[in-house]
Parts: C-alpha cells; structure tokens; sequence
C-alpha cells in the first residue's frame, strides 16, 4: 500500500448480465479531490457502491487507510467512521424529520457535530430564509434541497475521505459553485483529507478537480491529476483545407464552416508539422470527452 | 421520492401484522381442529407460510424495490448495519414464533377437545422436529438465492413455500406411523437433538451470508 493513497483497489470485478467491471488496480490519492468521470453506464455508480462498502458481491481486494481491508468495513466500526458517503437520489425517508435526521445519524454515527450540522443547514439555505427547523419533513424539501440536506448529513461528521456520487446533478449553478468551496474546504479542514465524486458536471466542478479518472464500459481509461493531463493533450484548431490530413492525429475532431477543432496527445503534435494550426490548453472538459468519445459505443 | 406502492413500512406496523397472523392463527388453528378434525388443521397450519409471505411482500416491496435508496444510509455506517442485522434476527425469530403459534392452536385444541393421546404426541413431535427443519430450510434456501442474486421477496418466497413443503410432508410421514409410537418417539427425539445441533451450527457459521444475501438484495433489486 502506497502511503500517498487513502484507498487502493486490485482486480475488482463485478459481472451484470451485459456489462462487466473491471478494474484491475484503482488508487485514490490521499489529500486531493478526485473526480470519477464517465457517459451514463460506464460503472461509475458501481465502482463508489463498491470501494464504500454498499456493494459485497464482487471480487477483488480493497485496502483503506493503508491498514484495512475490505472485510474491516463491517468488521471494524472505525473504517465506516472515517469514510462519508452521499448517493445519487434521497436516501433519507420521505417521512423524517429534520430533527429525526439528525436524532438519527448522532445515534448511527460516533462523531457526528450536532452543531455543525445546524450551522451548514442554515448556511446551504435548506429551509431559505428561515432559521434551522427540526421539524421541517424531507418530502417537504425539493431534490435539490435534499441533496444539500445530505450533504450537510455528511460534512457534519468527522471523516478521513468524502465518497459522493453525482452531488453537482440535482443542484444549481450557485450551489455548484458553494459545493466546489465546501469540498475545498472540506480537504484544507486537515492533513489527509480526500474527496472522491463523481460527475457529469465536468466544467462546473474543474476548478475543484485536483485529479480526474475517467471511465468507459466498466475500466478505466484514462487517469492523472489534472494539470498533467492538461500536459498530455493539447487542443488543436485549424483551417477546413486540413482537416483530412489532421484527422489521423486527433482524438476526437468537430467540424465547423471556419475549421476544426480537436484534441491531441502533446507527443503527436509533430506529426501535425506544416499544418496552420493553432493550440491551446484543453480544458478537463473537453479532455474528458475526447477521451470518452474514443472508447464510448456511442458513434 | 418515488411512493411506494405499497403501503408504509414501518417495524411498527411490521411486527403489528406478525402479531395478528400470529393470534388468527392461533384461533383459526384451533377451530379447524375442533371442526375439521387432525388434516383440515394441519392443512391450515401448513399454510402460514404463505400469509407469511404476503406480509413481508408488502413490508418489503417498498424497501428493496430500485428506486428505494434509503437502505444506503444505513448501509454506509457500521452501527446502522447492526441495527439492520439486530432487526433482522429478531425478525427471523418472531416468523418462526409465528409459526409455532399456528400450531400452537392445533394442539391445545386437541388438548381440550380429545384424548387421543397418540394424536396429541404425534402432533406435538412434529412440532418439535418442524421448527429445526424450517431453520435449517430458511438458511440453505437464503444462501442459495443469494449465490442466484434473487431479490429479497422472492427470497423470503422460496423460503416459506420450501418450508411450507416440508411441513405437509413432515405430516405426512408421522401420520402413517401412530401405532409405534415409543419407538417412533425415540427415533423423533434422537432426530431432533441431531437436526437442531446441525441447524444451530449451520446457522452461526451461515448467518453472516445470509445477512450479506439480505444486504445484497436491497441493491441488486
């Protein structure tokens, strides 16, 4: 187990009847937001059910922390303790109560901040312009006011890494923006503090992504931390004329009646000598989908 | 949130409906003898199972079902995973209660109402030697779905009508064998010592799978 990593997985499998996951070593560094990144179906939702322990008929080993297994996580109260999760839909009862969330996961989890949890309800606006309400029921608040409820749920215990799936879908614009602080946050809150997410909201959570993996039919594809990758592909604009002749080189290429544009590896930049062409920087966005347009079944 | 279907589950109202199959059974189990003699209760009382089934097809649809996340929560911390596992057990400990009480009212009826004492052992023999069977048939069957990724339902299903099954058979059997009964009783008690110790064992070595086969279920569902 590297030091440098909060969770390491090896030869993870997990077999649907038309889809497998396969993972054969997945690493999540320590101390640096992570986001999980792949088309509808790719095993993004499988991948974090798996690593947080919701998911146990796979194969493959885990190591958290550096000193647990797999198996620790229900065996050993003190790995469930360290690792926050938030789902992809509601997962508290339509019938609860503000108040009984809370009542709730003080009893389920040993360091859960009553207070903290008040303070972030009132600060994400959960019940607007009013004060905190226990008696506020969930079935009340709209999706995405239970996703900032979960949050608050989560940020208001005392973890090590903070695994959510999809926590930028049901929000909007401005709250993107707050969960990008409250993630940053979250990991400058102390030394070893780790956030894996995943996402489809690639451009409104890159200014938080400290390393990106992306994903394509159940592997991996594609990982680094994000300023490498932003080394490893180049964004190349040219001249209609050249299209063909660029075509070869590029990952993924559109069409326009000024041009094109595309995304290259910076190594094969070269081959594109003697073109009028112009580069730029990529954004995570666009290496995102250029990556996933190279493995995606979608044509 | 999607609704559920099905009406709210709640343990209250769970265990609520297990009490009252319990007292109607007992009451049913007991008129059926007076009236209907020995195979009218037996054929009663084997049916249990399958008001059984309905109950936790209603307590749980709403539960297991896809679009029902809440279980995550619990799922995601050690504690609410032992209060699930703690609810669990006593769940499979109050259906075998259930199950006892059924016939629970078949033997106080021939108890009051006869004095066919062979009757009267054999039925309670059968007793005996049904609830180890149905422990061990209940944790075989949840294993071996498990492995087959059933949804929990159909899990609890199977379970019951197996058990259901060897019911009618158990009965069956000791009916065809009331002339001999010492022997019969020896043989029924000797059975039973070994069927309880190995259903004891299959059950503390299994139970954590089975609880896994449980959890499983409400994602795989």
């Amino acid at each position: 187990m590297d030091q440098n990593n909060v969770i390491e997985a090896k030869n993870i499998n997990k077999k649907y009847k038309n889809f497998t996951l396969d993972i054969p070593e997945f690493k999540l560094p320590l101390g640096f937001a992570t986001a999980l990144i792949g088309e509808n179906g790719a095993g993004k939702t499988t991948l974090l059910n798996i690593l947080t322990g919701l998911r146990q008929d796979y194969t493959g080993s885990i190591n958290y922390f550096g000193q647990y297994s797999e198996k620790d996580l229900d065996n050993k109260p003190e790995v469930k303790e360290r690792i926050g999760y938030t789902g992809t839909d509601n997962y508290y009862l339509p019938s609860w109560t503000v108040g009984q969330i809370e009542d709730i996961s003080s009893l389920i989890f040993s360091k859960f901040d009553n207070a903290k949890f008040k303070k972030l309800c009132n600060d994400l606006a959960i019940f607007g312009n009013a004060n905190f309400d226990k008696h506020k029921k969930v079935s009340a608040l709209s999706d995405g006011t239970k996703t900032k409820l979960m949050l608050a749920g989560v940020l208001a215990r005392e973890t090590d890494v903070l695994i959510t799936d999809e926590p930028a879908s049901p929000l909007d614009p401005l709250m993107r923006d707050k969960l990008c602080e409250l993630i940053r946050e979250y990991i400058n809150s102390g030394e070893n503090k780790s956030v894996f997410f995943s996402t489809h909201n690639i451009s409104d959570m890159e200014n938080v992504t400290d390393y990106a993996i992306i994903m394509e039919q159940g592997k991996i594809v594609e990982q680094g931390f994000v300023e490498d990758l932003k080394e490893k592909y180049i964004v190349v604009k040219g001249e209609t004329a050249d299209i063909e002749k660029a075509r070869p080189h590029l990952y993924t290429m559109s069409q326009s009646n000024y041009g094109f544009e595309g995304v290259c590896l910076a190594e094969n930049l070269d081959k594109l000598a003697g073109l009028d062409i112009v580069t730029e920087t990529p954004s995570l966005f666009k290496i995102s989908v250029s990556v996933m347009k190279k493995n995606s079944l979608i044509k | 949130m999607n609704k559920s279907p099905y009406f709210a589950f709640t343990a209250l109202s769970y265990r609520i409906l297990h009490v009252v199959t319990v007292l109607a059974f007992l009451v049913i189990g007991f008129l059926a003898d007076v009236y209907f003699g020995n195979v009218g209760a037996v054929l009663l009382s084997a049916s249990i199972p399958l008001v059984l089934v309905f109950i936790d097809y209603f307590a749980f649809a709403g539960t297991s079902s896809q679009k029902q996340k809440n279980m995550q929560f619990l799922k995601s911390s050690c504690k609410g995973l032992g209060f699930f596992r703690s609810a669990l057990k006593t769940d499979l400990l109050l259906k075998h209660f259930c199950l006892l009480f059924g016939y629970l009212g078949f033997i106080l009826a021939e108890v009051i109402y006869f004095t066919d004492s062979e009757a009267f052992i054999d039925s309670l023999l059968v007793l005996l030697i049904y609830v180890p069977i149905s422990e061990l048939t209940l944790n075989i069957t949840l294993i071996l779905s498990r492995r087959i990724s059933l949804s929990m339902v159909i899990q609890i299903a199977v379970c019951y009508i197996c058990s259901m099954i060897s019911t009618i058979l158990l009965f069956m059997y000791s009916f065809l064998l009331p002339e001999h009964i010492s022997d019969f009783t020896l043989v029924i008690i000797i059975s039973f010592i070994i069927i309880q110790t190995i259903s004891i064992i299959v059950a503390i070595v299994l139970y954590k799978d089975c609880v896994k086969g449980y959890i499983s279920s409400f994602s795989d569902t």
